[in-house]
């Protein structure tokens, strides 16, 4: 009971100390010192780490975030007249205990770089709008004998040292290993700006796991009646303690004990399957209709912020205004048929959206080809556009799976948008990379609930929405699938080296890094311009203002990156093989794979790759099983599981290897690298086959699903095995007679 | 680390790291002028120099957005500078001056003037001019001809009034299209000299490459001394001056001797023989020092008082160097500070300069014997030096006076990287027992790298080094031997489980001995490397692994010998077959770490040889067949 009085107490010292606007620097970090180390919590006064975690690098002791936050209006003079300005305040402090136990750690935690002071305020007549931060550090050495020794701060060096900005940098002095360091840093920030107050601003995120064993974490808010706050407790986080104070500030309060040390494993998805925290606020001198409601969730009023953004401002509806060209008249866009009006919309808007060039894209043009739409401003475009084309359509809110989860979005970028259109075949409209195509599901959304929005347009201005969820569905193994066709050789000047010709086929989510990777920009663009019947390079630049005078440009540019593209052939053979290939050529691109209606990415290149031949007397040794490129091999100690596997998608690689045996010699081996598993999760297969004078080997690999339990994770296993089993095959070439 | 004025980190650090990045071809200097003129100032009663830079560019493409970026510090002053594209200041044009972090230094005085030069259009003309102020010729050191740009012609002009003492030392000229005209400007009473360049090639980074000084032509500044206005000035006329600088910045470095007298008699304590309270003193600094370095103004040359080195448990290489002198003289050895310069500098004192050093160790005279201490190789033994000062020339104290001498160059026998082995076949895997012996600067990189990652993932890491990431090669029962101390060698030892280590055909088992085969990927890309490839450190490697013959097998097929000798290094693989067993030896020797381009095409075919070899294997059938 004690206890918790004493919490609130302390919240209601600081603020007061707080808001002594003119108190010293100095003055103030001792007075904040004495507040940090005096109410620090009885962990705080650990000295000895359990007998479990000695062999750890460091042992988090305790670790205390703590975050104050006021705001209040204040009566500014502007320039045409009064108005209101909010002061909002901010104090954090970050206080860690840790035992450090090794170099590494030590290494880690003996030096700190920080801003030290900024102050932006602006002064204008008789206006002056206050913006300073401030930080204030403090550290405590406690060696193993007891003794602590309170760190000097005015060691510190500034790295910049100006009136109204200043950097530190501090080396702690006399830190040792075995030593425990009680550190702590206090940001104040004071601001009447009107910025920075949004709950993205002001968003925290603690994950409740940590690259050192923590003992003992404790998290503190309070914050003044004005602030709005809200908060997630994610993935089985255990919730705030809430209670208010006599000012009716709101106290959150949280202590944890012993987090646990991140997994490093394969195939995770951290903000699935850690438990954390994230905690904001806003301030806002808006009318309450115009902020987010209280009541509801962080989703929600995500949600609210997303149908606001339904509004027809001029210039929306471009790619909608393009049909009338493509289809030759309106009345022709309007018997078009469904999915070929909606096919021909989504290559105008990717056309419009990829292929309009701003004027700034010439510094890193290769850059062009990493784009991605934004997806929430899209699908609203988008759907606006649907509607008034007559065709029903529906957006869906998701939350890629390598990230939150849809109910745990807390901020807008936490959630992404597509469209739904839902014919005797379901419509998929996505906003994501360049090469994504026409009813194509991103495989980050796949398998994920969605909320789907139904918009009706009550007028410009104006849409509702009926709400409703789905689940998106998931590709099969086939539709994201690697097809390679490997023709080799013993290189007949070396026969210990490989001469390789190699097709390669990839669809669906597997084909869009090599399709980033190795399409030309200027061959990008002319497949989408082809594919609206668009206008020229030259034309679309001189209609902007930005790029009217940057034809010359752009051409001689995208024909440059054009030429240099050629050694990204190597990257990826060097990717796929992890070595420096030899005698890189005849590299070429068979199929841009720019449309669905042919959607396999195929190139070609032949090259030459060393130390996977071993001559043995008169025969010779191919490490056959390296020709796929390296599966992946477990260790021991991911043989254990508990998290769930989240893959990338499910997938299927095929190949097909023939090497020609040399005239006078045999080929052995074969029955080693006839292989098959299968279970529920995939399978994996693999023959070798004499075919004249080629030995053909063929490897089909598949997973079957993007998700597995960690329950499943050994029927996951065996294929993983089987896979590098194959890898260590080898073939022998034997020499007859 | 010391700081010096050089020329050469004009527009090349700070957004992008001097020297850092592949050459930039985006942008040409057609005309780069660089103009150095000693002047009096009668206001400081102290010579300057005064630095005018104008450089002309031509973009080769669009949109080209070069960083400029111009260094200066306490002794330099940044007076002026101008920007202009097509002959227009650009409108934006606002130059940011800052703190530049260079390397591992964790502070200095060390600043950046810096704006973008962005050419938006192919042949696009910027001009960049600097005027700047060396405030004291002493700092001023070198001026090079390469920058981050290819240059069509750089003109760098001195102007020496004839009452300042200057010599100027022409370095890698060679291969290069560089003239030198001098005239005398009767005005100013001065020598105008100077060197025009033509078509000069970018810098470029290469790892593993000699340092700037070793491949760039430049010019070495020595300014020796000056008579203006009646007054006389003396820089590094000598090497007794600058050794008489030196020595006067360390004169009052050492205050509080109770508290590192006490330190050594604690850290001594128990010990009788001189050498072992010497290692203990050399060892605790290692060990408990962290090398932190603060090159502030006066800072970058003189030590930090060794009992606030004490204190605050680090320092840079002075502040370790001035810590072991002052333990080891309180215990009445003679221990003694000792500049150099580390082998990234092409320079000895022969040529007084400050340009000449740029490191501090501790040198102990015992019984008439010199042992070179460096307390900021972590992990060495005394009587190890590490690659980097071997051999250099020392600027030794001695009193009023200095002694020169050089740091001894051990042969490969220093360093040793010793594995042996003992193995045989079980089903398709080689299995056995493995163990390791590591010496000199091999055990330095292993210590290194044991204390840079965490304690709890010690084993996970040397099993990941030692298995060469191949998770075929199944490692249990490590043991490791002394991983802290730098006085003992380091040994681990395990059993292994090579997986598929063995390829069975009809009977016949084929078996690789070599799992690690190093070097096999050491070929040099001769059509990109532009610069002498140097090692890390004389290499000594040797394998020695027994393989047990499965009973009822014999050797059918051996791979032939491999011996490449030559006086830079040294290929050796042996087979031997004896009664039930077969031994493979493996011994590799860098001997000399200097590969210079010339050799570039033998070492290549060398390592094609011990590619070749290494891809062979044995053959072990059946006795009856």
């Amino acid at each position: 009971m004690r206890k918790l009085l004493l919490l609130p107490l302390c919240f209601f010292i600081s603020l007061r100390l707080f808001a002594q606007d003119n108190v010293p620097y100095a003055e103030k970090a001792l007075q904040i010192q004495k507040d940090v180390w005096g109410t620090a919590a009885p962990e705080f006064k650990v000295t000895t780490v359990p007998a479990n975690l000695a062999n750890e690098g460091a042992v988090v002791l305790a670790r205390a975030f703590s975050l104050q936050r006021t705001s209040k209006a204040r009566l500014k003079f502007m320039v045409i007249a009064a108005g209101l300005a909010a002061r909002t305040s901010k104090v954090t402090t970050y206080h860690e205990r840790v035992k450090i136990n090794d170099k590494s750690a030590l290494e880690a935690f003996s030096t700190i770089e920080y801003q030290k002071k900024l102050d932006k305020t602006t002064t204008f007549l008789f206006n002056k709008m206050m913006d300073v931060a401030n930080t204030y550090i403090g550290a405590k050495i406690i060696k193993p004998n007891g003794s602590e020794n309170i760190v000097n701060t005015g060691e510190e060096v500034l790295l910049k040292n100006e009136q109204k900005d200043q950097k530190g940098k501090l080396a702690i002095p006399g830190l040792q290993v075995g030593d425990i360091l009680d550190y702590y840093i206090t940001n104040i920030d004071v601001s009447e700006t009107g910025e920075g107050n949004s709950f993205k601003d002001n968003d925290n995120l603690f994950v409740l796991a940590d690259e050192y064993p923590v003992l003992y974490f404790s998290l503190d808010f309070q914050y003044s009646k004005k602030v709005r706050v809200q908060y997630i407790c994610a993935n089985g986080a255990p919730k705030f303690e809430e209670s208010n104070n006599d000012a009716d500030d709101l106290l959150m309060s949280l202590k944890v004990r012993n987090l646990p040390k991140y997994q490093s494993q394969l195939w995770t998805s951290p903000l699935r399957q850690y438990p954390y925290i994230e905690v904001g606020s806003s301030y806002s001198l808006l009318p309450a209709r115009y902020q987010p409601d209280p009541n509801a969730t962080r989703f929600e009023n995500n949600e609210i912020v997303f149908e606001s953004s339904f509004l027809e401002y001029s210039g929306f509806n471009v790619p909608e205004e393009k049909l009338k060209d493509f289809f030759g008249s309106h009345k022709n866009v309007k018997n078009a048929p469904l999915d070929s009006l909606v096919k021909v919309l989504y290559d105008e808007w990717k056309f419009e959206v990829f292929c309009t060039y701003l004027g700034d894209e010439l510094k890193d043009i290769s850059n062009i080809n990493y784009r991605s739409a934004q997806s929430r401003h899209a699908a609203a475009v988008m759907s606006m556009m649907l509607t008034d084309l007559g065709v029903d359509n529906s957006v869906l809110l998701v939350a890629p799976r390598n990230s939150n989860s849809l109910e745990n979005v807390y901020n807008p970028e936490d959630m992404d948008a597509m469209i739904l259109i839902n014919t005797q075949t379901p419509i998929y409209l996505a906003f994501d990379d360049i090469v994504t195509h026409y009813n194509e599901i991103p495989a980050r959304f796949q398998g994920e609930k969605a909320t789907q929005l139904f918009p009706t347009r009550k007028n410009a201005q104006k849409y509702s929405f009926e709400t409703s969820s789905v689940t998106i569905p998931v590709a099969v193994p086939d539709k994201n699938q690697v097809e390679e066709n490997l023709q080799v050789s013993l290189e007949s000047a070396n026969a210990q080296k490989l001469k390789i010709t190699r097709v390669v086929k990839e669809q669906g989510e597997l084909r869009h890094a090599d399709q980033k990777l190795l399409l030309p920009v200027q061959d990008i663009d002319d497949g989408y311009r082809t594919m609206v019947k668009g206008d020229e390079l030259a034309k679309r630049l001189k209609a902007i203002q930005e790029t009217k005078k940057m034809v010359d440009d752009y051409t001689f540019s995208f024909t440059k990156q054009k030429t240099d593209n050629a050694k990204n052939f190597t990257a990826e053979i060097k990717g796929q093989y992890d070595q420096d290939p030899e005698q890189v050529q005849d590299t070429k691109i068979i199929n841009a794979a720019l449309e669905n209606t042919d959607p396999v990415f195929q190139y070609t290149e032949s090259f030459v790759l060393n130390n996977l031949v071993k001559k043995a007397g008169n025969n010779y040794i191919i490490d056959a099983g390296k020709l796929t490129g390296s599966f992946y091999k477990l260790e021991d100690k991911d043989r254990k599981r508990t998290l769930d596997v989240y893959m990338p998608c499910a997938r299927t690689f095929k190949y097909t290897i023939s090497i020609a045996i040399p005239p006078g010699y045999s080929a052995k081996g074969m029955e080693e690298m006839t292989i098959k598993k299968a279970n529920k999760t995939g399978s994996f297969s693999s023959t070798a086959v004499v075919n004249g004078n080629n030995l053909v080997i063929t490897v089909n690999r598949v997973y079957t699903n993007n998700f597995e339990k960690a329950a499943d994770w050994p029927l996951l296993t065996e294929l993983i095995d089987a896979a590098s089993n194959f890898n260590s095959q080898k073939i022998l070439l034997e020499k007859k007679g | 680390m010391f700081k010096t004025f050089t020329s050469f980190i004009i527009a090349s650090c700070c957004l992008a790291q001097v020297f850092a990045g592949p050459a930039d071809s985006s942008a040409t200097i057609t005309l780069s002028k660089e103009k150095y003129t000693f002047v009096f100032n009668s206001k400081t009663n102290a010579v300057e120099v005064q630095r005018s830079i104008d450089n002309l560019y031509a973009s080769n493409a669009y949109d080209v957005d070069l960083p400029i970026v111009e260094n200066y510090n306490d002794e330099v002053t940044i007076d002026d500078v101008n920007c202009k594209i097509d002959d227009r200041t650009p409108k934006d044009f606002k130059p940011e001056y800052s703190y530049y972090s260079e390397g591992d230094i964790f502070y200095s005085d060390s600043r950046v003037c810096y704006f973008p030069l962005k050419l938006l259009k192919k042949n696009s003309k910027g001009e960049v001019t600097f005027k700047e102020t060396i405030l004291d010729p002493r700092y001023f050191t070198s001026a090079f001809f390469s920058d981050d740009q290819p240059v069509t012609s750089k003109e760098i002009t001195f102007v020496i009034p004839r009452w300042m003492k200057v010599e100027l030392k022409e370095f890698n000229f060679a291969g290069f299209n560089i003239k030198k005209a001098t005239s005398y400007d009767e005005k100013t009473d001065a020598d105008v000299i100077t060197y025009t360049g033509y078509n000069l090639p970018a810098f470029k980074t290469e790892e593993n490459s000699p340092g700037p000084t070793y491949i760039y032509p430049h010019i070495m500044v020595l300014c020796k001394s000056a008579s203006a206005a009646g007054h006389n000035f003396t820089y590094f006329a000598t090497l007794d001056d600058q050794y008489a600088w030196y020595k006067d910045l360390v004169k009052n470095i050492n205050s509080n001797t109770g508290v590192i007298s006490a330190k050594a008699k604690e850290l001594t304590s128990g010990l009788t023989a001189d050498m072992d309270k010497i290692k203990a003193v050399f060892y605790y600094v290692q060990d408990n020092i962290r090398y932190i370095a603060f090159e502030n103004g006066i800072a970058g040359f003189r030590p930090e008082k060794a009992d606030e080195v004490l204190r605050k448990k680090y320092g840079d290489c002075k502040g370790m160097a001035n810590l072991t002198k002052s333990l080891l003289t309180s215990l009445g050895y003679d221990a003694r500070l000792c500049w150099l310069g580390t082998n990234h500098i092409a320079y000895d004192y022969q040529t007084p300069s400050m340009a000449v050093d740029n490191h501090m160790i501790c040198a102990l005279n015992y019984k008439g014997k010199i042992i070179y201490l460096d307390a900021t190789e972590s992990y060495l033994g005394i009587n190890d030096y590490a690659e980097r000062i071997q051999g250099r020339q020392v600027l030794m104290e001695n009193g009023d006076k200095y002694v020169l001498a050089h740091i001894p160059v051990p042969t490969t026998a220093q360093n040793y990287d010793y594995e042996t082995s003992k193995l045989s076949i079980t089903d398709n895997d080689l299995t056995g027992s493995i163990s390791h012996l590591w010496k000199g600067e091999d055990k330095e990189m292993i210590l290194s790298g044991l204390n840079s990652i965490k304690k709890e993932n010690t084993d996970e890491a040397m099993t990941r080094y030692l298995s060469d990431n191949n998770s075929d090669y199944v490692i249990k029962e490590l043991a490791i031997s002394n991983v802290t101390s730098p006085d003992k060698d380091v040994t681990a030892s395990y059993q292994v489980d090579m997986k598929n280590g063995v390829s069975v055909f009809s009977k016949a088992y084929y078996v690789d001995l070599d799992h690690k085969k190093e070097f096999i990927n050491s070929a040099i890309k001769t059509d990109e490397r532009k610069h002498d490839y140097w090692f890390d450190y004389k290499e000594n490697l040797c394998r020695e692994t027994e393989l047990t013959l499965p009973l009822n097998y014999k050797v059918t097929g051996l791979p032939a010998d491999l011996n490449i000798v030559n006086d830079d290094y040294e290929f050796h693989l042996k087979y031997t077959s004896a009664p039930g067993k077969l031994i493979y030896k493996k011994n590799i020797l860098i001997k000399n770490t200097h590969l210079p381009i010339a050799k570039f095409a033998a070492w290549n075919k060398d390592i094609e040889q011990l590619g070749k070899a290494y891809n062979e294997t044995i053959i072990l059938k059946p006795v009856n067949e």
